[in-house]
């Protein structure tokens, strides 16, 4: 299965947990009624005095329709009115909304201690391996060993891990765990993972309402007010078993859903990296230390299908339980001959050594180009949402040829403006007047500084470097304040507009930053699957595939209609001919590109299998045709390694 | 039975209002916290460049050796109030008194810089004028870092003292968190730095 399957499956994953879900609020209501009926009777005994029992209902009956209603209804409003307001905050927050409720602080991009950066330096390289935007990261000041990754769509993932994961584990097994946490995102298990918080929160607000009621209670009795009935302290404490249960099924839930998908992650990670040892030696970190992967914080029970390892630490948690099968058998999996026995990790050995290494191997150098041969559209499709150890030396190589004081600039927020504004400069001298005295005018005067400062380094970059350097300042620009990313954005527009016609390149950078920009400033939350048929979303692809085969082919004289047609013929049967310029333009791509987002995996498939068909149909990949086919990949949100270009 | 039910139902619904009010808080409390972050590593990157800085001048300043222990004195303290303040960025008397110390440095760094101008050889000297630049740069990111961290702020303030928030607010322990201000040091010039 590749990408689109898993994503598929994790979207099928979704259907199967709302009709769990759904169980699980008729069984919280039963349990709830119980729960009243009970308290009912138990405050009939304590009051045989007062003329009614409470709620004017009487023992005798076991079963009153009208009280079940009522009761019902209370806890659907409850149960729904709760995940609705945790899936609102979360379609605000996204990612960022999870790690800041775990406790997590957002970790610079400029961050300079050994270990921070090591950290840093390791998301980088798979973010760009991958062609995932860099994600942010969060640490968690926790001395378990864990990690997760949360978000709807790529450009509102972050990624968490906890000090003693930064502290603990080498690089290589820091690189294992990393790898674990981008595969979540590649299968799509992060957004179920989101929507699954969001609708189990209500399940387990019941034992937040029962803790309530029982806290009044002490209130009341402090306040010396006789009123209060016992039966509410039952019901209260009730609830309080009831919600305990919506705990449990929420766990089962989890369970159901996601055990099996941490597996194919740890698989997907060895894959990744093509080191098992990474991945299986944090495992085995994990099982000999003695805070293990605990995370200790009242929120971790709401997010504990998040992380890498067991979170929690309770009663039921045995290993046929808990939301991660138990730490041997995944060991195992991935070494065959693990007999399953863990040596005690010594903390101060483990940290001081990794502490060392990570002062001393800033520079590791990394191996030759590994020689791809990509032209095939059916290997470059197999490599979304899979890449391999070569896109992970690529992306290393990538990075260290990508000077250092470019680098340093797109690590900070201040600077990292400066870098996107130069980008965006043009090489043509007249164009490039125009453009500085808009940007004089609509930025900060140093950050115009700046800009100009960095100029040069940028434009000496190579072509392959210039689309990875979008993907770096990332998390550095996500770090602005509101006000601060608004005027950045106008000041792009302005620059962009200020020769009066919009480059490819220019869409395609301004499409990326801020599309990606969106997830931190705007609102996330899942995109809506709507298109189920390619029938509806054929006038789209005809756009694409216009555009595409223009730019590759603009310059011949058949003007690309035949890999139009043939990519074409792909999607749909019967004729189709390349769209008149006017019908083309930039804006209708965008258009298109929006609507396509919006269609199932299986059609993205297909869609991205016909633009690659359309782009290497002359064998070879330009420069253009490989901005665009990033722009497209970017916006259905399929995360393309990066690519040789010709 | 109608009335209790009534009851109930607004109790739940006023408990779920004060969980929603807290969270929110706490999100942008989160927010701020963060933002600090970024004011920290620049700072960090300040006080390192600074002492290098005044080594190097060392040679040429012989006879402004007062100046030197002040830019000196004044780095020591905001150090030690920066670590304050960044261990707890929500408490306002941390960040005033960051804000307090970093205006003195400012002074003392103009003074300094004053001297460059006295001093032609300092200011040929290429490694100073290197670190220089690296300076300018630096505070210029502290700035940009301290306008990010102040917008949060102003956002969990505005948010604290709104209806009903602000009912729960002391309640609940959100505290007024404090603006990083730093005084202009232009108005400081000339003025002798005390401790």
């Amino acid at each position: 299965m590749n990408f689109f399957g898993y994503q598929e499956k994790a979207r099928r994953n979704t259907a199967v947990l709302v009709a769990l879900f759904i169980v699980a609020i008729l069984l919280i209501s039963m349990a709830v009624y119980g729960a009243v009926v009970i308290g009912a009777v138990v405050g009939q005994f304590f009051f045989v005095d007062q003329q009614s029992g409470l709620f004017g209902y009487s023992s005798n009956q076991m079963w009153n329709v009208e009280l079940f209603l009522w009761v019902s209804a209370a806890t659907l409003a409850v149960i729904l009115g709760g995940s609705a307001y945790r899936i609102h905050t979360l379609s605000q927050g996204g990612g960022t909304a999870v790690a800041e409720m775990l406790g997590g602080s957002r970790l610079p991009a400029s961050a300079k201690g050994p270990l921070d950066r090591r950290l840093l330096n390791v998301v980088e390289e798979m973010a760009i391996a991958s062609g995932l935007p860099v994600p942010p990261v969060f640490i968690l000041e926790q001395s378990g060993v864990n990690a997760f990754a949360a978000g709807f769509t790529p450009s509102d993932t972050v990624i968490g891990v906890t000090r003693g994961a930064v502290e603990l584990l080498s690089r290589d097994e820091l690189q294992g765990v990393i790898a674990h946490e981008f595969s979540h995102i590649f299968n799509g298990d992060s957004a179920m993972k989101m929507r699954m918080m969001g609708m189990l929160y209500g399940i387990t607000l019941v034992s937040d309402a029962g803790i309530g009621l029982l806290t009044m209670k002490r209130t009341s009795r402090y306040s010396r007010d006789r009123g209060t009935h016992p039966g509410l302290v039952v019901i209260g404490l009730l609830l309080f078993i009831v919600g305990t249960i919506g705990v449990v099924i929420a766990d089962m839930i989890k369970r159901a859903v996601s055990r099996q998908r941490e597996y194919l992650a740890d698989a997907a990670a060895v894959q990744f990296t093509r080191n098992p040892e990474g991945i299986a030696n944090a495992l085995k970190v994990i099982g000999g230390y003695k805070q293990g992967s605990k995370i200790n914080h009242h929120s971790a029970g709401q997010a504990s299908h998040f992380f890498f390892g067991n979170a929690l630490k309770s009663w039921y948690s045995s290993d046929w339980w808990a939301t991660h099968p138990p730490l041997e058998e995944r060991i195992r999996r991935i070494e065959p001959g693990f007999k399953g026995r863990f040596n005690k990790v010594d903390v101060k050995v483990r940290s001081s050594a990794n502490m060392a290494q990570a002062s001393a191997d800033f520079m590791v150098s990394s191996g030759d180009r590994v020689a791809h041969s990509q032209v095939n559209p059916e290997a470059v499709l197999a490599m979304v949402g899979n890449p391999g150890p070569e896109s992970l030396q690529e992306a290393k190589l990538i990075l260290k040829k990508m000077p250092a004081r470019v680098t340093d600039f797109a690590h900070d927020p201040y600077t990292a403006r400066a870098a996107v504004y130069a980008l965006l400069i043009d090489s043509d001298a007249v164009q490039r007047k125009i453009q500085l005295q808009v940007l004089e005018k609509s930025a900060d005067p140093n950050v115009f500084r700046e800009t100009l400062e960095i100029l040069p380094d940028v434009e000496a970059l190579s072509d392959e470097l210039r689309l990875p350097l979008v993907e770096m300042v990332m998390p550095a620009l996500k770090e602005m304040s509101m006000p601060q990313y608004q005027l950045f954005k106008k000041s792009v527009g302005a620059l962009i507009k200020a020769d009066h016609q919009v480059s490819l390149f220019e869409f395609s950078l301004y499409r990326m930053v801020i599309r990606r920009l969106n997830g931190e400033f705007g609102r996330s939350g899942a995109i809506e699957v709507k298109y189920h048929r390619m029938k509806t979303l054929l006038p789209q692809c005809q756009v694409l595939l216009t555009l595409l085969a223009r730019t590759g082919h603009g310059v011949r004289e058949d003007g690309g209609e035949k890999p139009f047609s043939e990519a074409m013929a792909m999607l749909a049967e019967g004729e189709h001919s390349m769209l008149e310029r006017r019908e083309s333009r930039l804006s209708h791509f965008d258009q298109a590109l929006i609507q396509l987002n919006m269609a199932t995996p299986e059609l993205k498939e297909m869609v991205l299998k016909a633009a690659l068909h359309c782009v290497v149909c002359n064998g070879m990949i330009s420069l253009k045709e490989g901005e665009l086919l990033r722009v497209i990949a970017d916006g259905l949100d399929c995360p393309l390694p990066p690519l040789t270009m010709a | 039975m109608t009335a209790l039910l009534v009851v109930l139902g607004v109790l739940v619904f006023l408990i779920l209002y004060v969980i929603v009010i807290y969270n929110r808080l706490v999100k942008l409390k989160n927010r701020f916290k963060n933002a600090f972050a970024q004011i920290d590593v620049q700072l960090k990157r300040r006080y390192d460049l600074i002492p290098n800085l005044v080594e190097t001048a060392k040679a040429y300043l012989k006879h402004e050796q007062d100046t030197l222990t002040h830019v000196i004195e004044a780095r020591n303290q905001a150090m030690a109030a920066m670590k304050r303040a960044s261990a707890h960025p929500d408490d306002a008397g941390a960040i005033k008194a960051l804000a307090g110390a970093e205006g003195l440095l400012g002074g003392a760094m103009l003074n300094f810089n004053a001297l460059q101008e006295a001093y032609p050889d300092l200011k040929a000297d290429q490694t100073i004028a290197q670190l220089s630049e690296e300076l300018t740069s630096t505070e210029n990111k502290v700035s940009f870092a301290r306008q990010a961290y102040n917008d949060e702020v102003m956002f969990y303030n505005t948010q604290r003292e709104t209806f009903p928030d602000t009912l729960f607010t002391g309640m609940m322990g959100f505290k007024e968190a404090a603006l990083f201000e730093v005084k202009n040091p232009e108005v400081k010039e000339r003025v002798e730095v005390k401790f």
